[in-house]
């Protein structure tokens, strides 16, 4: 197991200034990265996911903790003695050297020979699409192009584990997409780890193996997008990934596997549980609008009012206003060529599965 | 002087200009000559002021002095209204008794000696500058005004007294001299002042803010993010000094190293005070001239070479620039 994992995060804090301009940019991290795997850094900016990144390429140094990248301690190894490469988020080219010395720049610098060099830097320009562009200088490339030569430069030393400061945030969306693909290829093709740091949910979930939910420098939650997405473990990430309703609810009996809430319409609802809740405590339930239907049913546990229909295509957006919990969100699917299955003003009521709430941990 | 910004901006440049001419085009077009016209005139109405004061203070002068150059000296200063190549042939050249020209390398060796002066002048103050530069470049903001404006607290004393007050410090029985000497680390007063020595100390003290000034603004600019890319590609600090950091200060380098080799050239007082009249420098010849020779016309003539030869050097410095900007060009099309 432990030659499985390329970096081990123990307990880092990351405090900048001191007194009180002090700034806790990360507090007590602990976590692991597989070797090989697409891990992700996600949150909001300000979270603390780019000092992380800084601390594992060695701008930064943690002020406490231990960061091993395949067992060996990194603190006080400077940048240029760490087996790890950065793409950064402005890209960083070096702009008075063409193409090909800014991916030869990495080689130089470990004494490749000339000949290795050579083959290399065209082995990196073919790995990411951009043979022939050797000569140019980086201000003639397009954007795209120049996320491509920042990958190239920053593979060209097969360091082993690759850094992505949130590197497609620059590009419009249709070149994300297709940038987000080629970094899935380029991961696939070269097997080396990929920390990623964004803080586009929909990209860490679509991109990642697994992921770190970050706020206020501290890690939130680690699971792979669909642990995440289905199981949100506290307010903060059920918000943050998706769309979520949130409910204020009451055990009425638990033990760790599930349990039954009772909501302030007085309703009972069934859901996931998890330890050490006890019977009259206040909970917050999150339930994703996709897992809610409308319904008929006259025992619904939710009942409301249609505020709002939103269609979208692929499914249509319901806001229900529902009495002491306000704006409840469903989302079904267009099965039926999107004909609305209520509409605006009519009363319904809102059933789900009790897999589908959640507990959260606030 | 900022050939690689040129280059940078250059790719925008095709974009920009053919939006705009025709538009232009357009506007002629339409027959309103009258008020192209008078645009015109509204232009050279306001450059007006500005070239008034151009040919005043420069092109008047140096108009004055290239006449004075071929003149005729007269004996007590001044000159007669008479045309002369002497002035010109006294550079390389002394008249024997019988009239016939005689080379004399004794003006050309002043000249090197200058010229020599001031590359030494610029490279110590390029060794000094750039550190000093990369050093406030790299403090927190609120520091960087502080040590700039400390970088030009010099000038805000006269140089004639800025100079004396080294004569205190380098003289024999100087400060520096007599401290070594009553520490016992030497016997004899070292030979700081009145010589070659001196006169680069000097002008290097009194130049050096023109070197440490571009290169800071250059430096300022210079986004620290590619320092970082360089660390993380396994650069150590001095390969990123050398591949990042001075390649793309070089603009500042080289504004400051001729900001410092030109003035250093025509320097008058540091070379008289700290060189003690005995090493002279081209601008100590030149105010001779004007002087104790009363030789107004030679006087002239030199000034007009150095300015001839710094221009020259600087314009075949251009063209080099420009000419491996270009062929760079070619390549990356190609």
């Amino acid at each position: 197991m432990a030659e499985n994992i390329a970096i081990d995060l123990r307990a880092v804090s990351k405090v900048f200034g001191s007194g009180p301009d002090e700034v806790r940019a990360l507090d007590a991290v602990s976590l692991q990265i597989r070797d090989g795997e697409f891990f992700t850094l996600l949150g909001p900016s300000g979270c603390g996911k780019t000092t992380l990144l800084r601390l594992l390429a060695g701008f930064e140094q943690p002020t406490q903790g231990e960061i091993r990248l395949h067992g060996q301690e990194l603190s006080g190894l400077p940048p240029f003695r760490r087996p790890v490469n950065t793409v950064f988020q402005s890209y960083a080219l070096f702009p008075h050297m063409t193409v090909a010395q800014n991916v030869s720049f990495g080689l130089e610098m470990q004494g490749t020979s000339k000949a290795e060099i050579g083959r290399r830097v065209d082995e990196m320009l073919e790995l990411v699409k951009l043979a022939g562009y050797g000569r140019r200088k980086p201000a003639q490339l397009s954007g795209g192009q120049q996320q491509r030569v920042a990958l190239a430069r920053a593979l060209a030393n097969r360091p082993k584990v690759l850094l992505l400061d949130e590197p497609l945030s620059a590009l419009d969306l249709k070149l994300r997409k297709e940038m987000q693909i080629e970094l899935k290829r380029l991961q696939n093709d070269t097997g080396i780890t990929f920390v990623f740091v964004t803080h586009d949910q929909e990209e860490a979930l679509t991109m990642s193996d697994r992921l770190v939910v970050m706020d206020s420098g501290k890690a939130l939650q680690i699971g792979s997008p669909r642990e995440i997405y289905e199981h949100p473990e506290n307010r903060f990430v059920a918000d943050f990934i998706g769309e979520t309703n949130l409910l204020v609810a009451r055990v009425d009996s638990a033990d760790g596997e599930s349990g039954t809430f009772r909501l302030p319409s007085g309703a009972r609802v069934q859901g996931r549980s998890r330890d050490g809740l006890s019977a009259g405590a206040e909970v917050t339930l999150a339930l994703r609008p996709e897992r809610a239907e409308l319904s008929d049913d006259p025992d619904a546990p939710l009942r409301g009012r249609i505020e709002n229909v939103v269609y979208f295509g692929t499914d249509t957006l319901y806001q229900v206003s529902v009495n002491e919990v306000g704006l409840f969100r469903v989302r079904s699917q267009n099965v039926n060529g999107g004909m609305a299955a209520a509409g605006i003003g009519s009363t319904v009521g809102i059933s789900f599965a009790p897999d589908a709430i959640q507990v959260l941990r606030d | 002087m900022s050939t690689r910004e040129a280059q940078a901006e250059r790719p925008v440049e095709p974009q920009a200009a053919p939006q705009s001419a025709p538009q232009a085009a357009k506007g002629a077009m339409r027959g309103d000559l009258g008020a192209v016209r008078r645009e015109m005139a509204r232009r050279l109405a306001l450059l007006t002021p500005a070239m008034g004061i151009i040919i005043l203070v420069m092109v008047v002068p140096l108009a004055l002095m290239l006449t004075y150059s071929f003149l005729t000296s007269a004996r007590y200063g001044g000159v007669i209204w008479e045309f002369s190549t002497d002035a010109y042939l006294q550079f390389l050249f002394v008249r024997d008794l019988d009239d016939s020209l005689l080379f004399n390398d004794t003006y050309l060796r002043i000249f090197a000696r200058s010229f020599g002066l001031s590359l030494a002048t610029m490279g110590v103050a390029l060794l000094i500058g750039f550190p000093a530069a990369l050093f406030i470049a790299l403090q927190p903001p609120k520091y960087r005004t502080m040590l700039i404006f400390l970088v030009t607290i010099p000038f805000w004393t006269n140089l004639l007294v800025r100079n004396y007050a080294w004569i205190l410090l380098l003289r024999d029985r100087g400060l520096i001299n007599n401290t070594l000497m009553d520490l016992g680390v030497i016997s004899q007063p070292l030979p700081l002042i009145y010589n070659n020595f001196g006169i680069t100390l000097g002008l290097v003290y009194s130049f050096i803010p023109f070197m440490v000034l571009p290169i800071y603004a250059s430096l300022e600019k210079l986004d620290w993010r590619l320092v970082e890319a360089a660390y993380d590609l396994g650069a150590n600090r001095w390969e990123a000094l050398k591949r990042v950091i001075i390649p793309l200060a070089k603009p500042g380098i080289i504004a400051g190293s001729v900001l410092v080799f030109v003035p250093s050239l025509g320097a008058y007082i540091t070379p008289q005070l700290l060189g003690g009249g005995r090493n002279l420098m081209i601008g100590n010849l030149i105010q001779l001239q004007f002087g104790a020779s009363q030789n107004w016309p030679f006087g002239a003539a030199l000034a007009f070479i150095l300015l001839a030869i710094v221009l020259l050097a600087l314009v075949l410095w251009a063209l080099r620039a420009r000419r491996s900007g270009t062929s760079l060009k070619e390549v990356e099309i190609g």
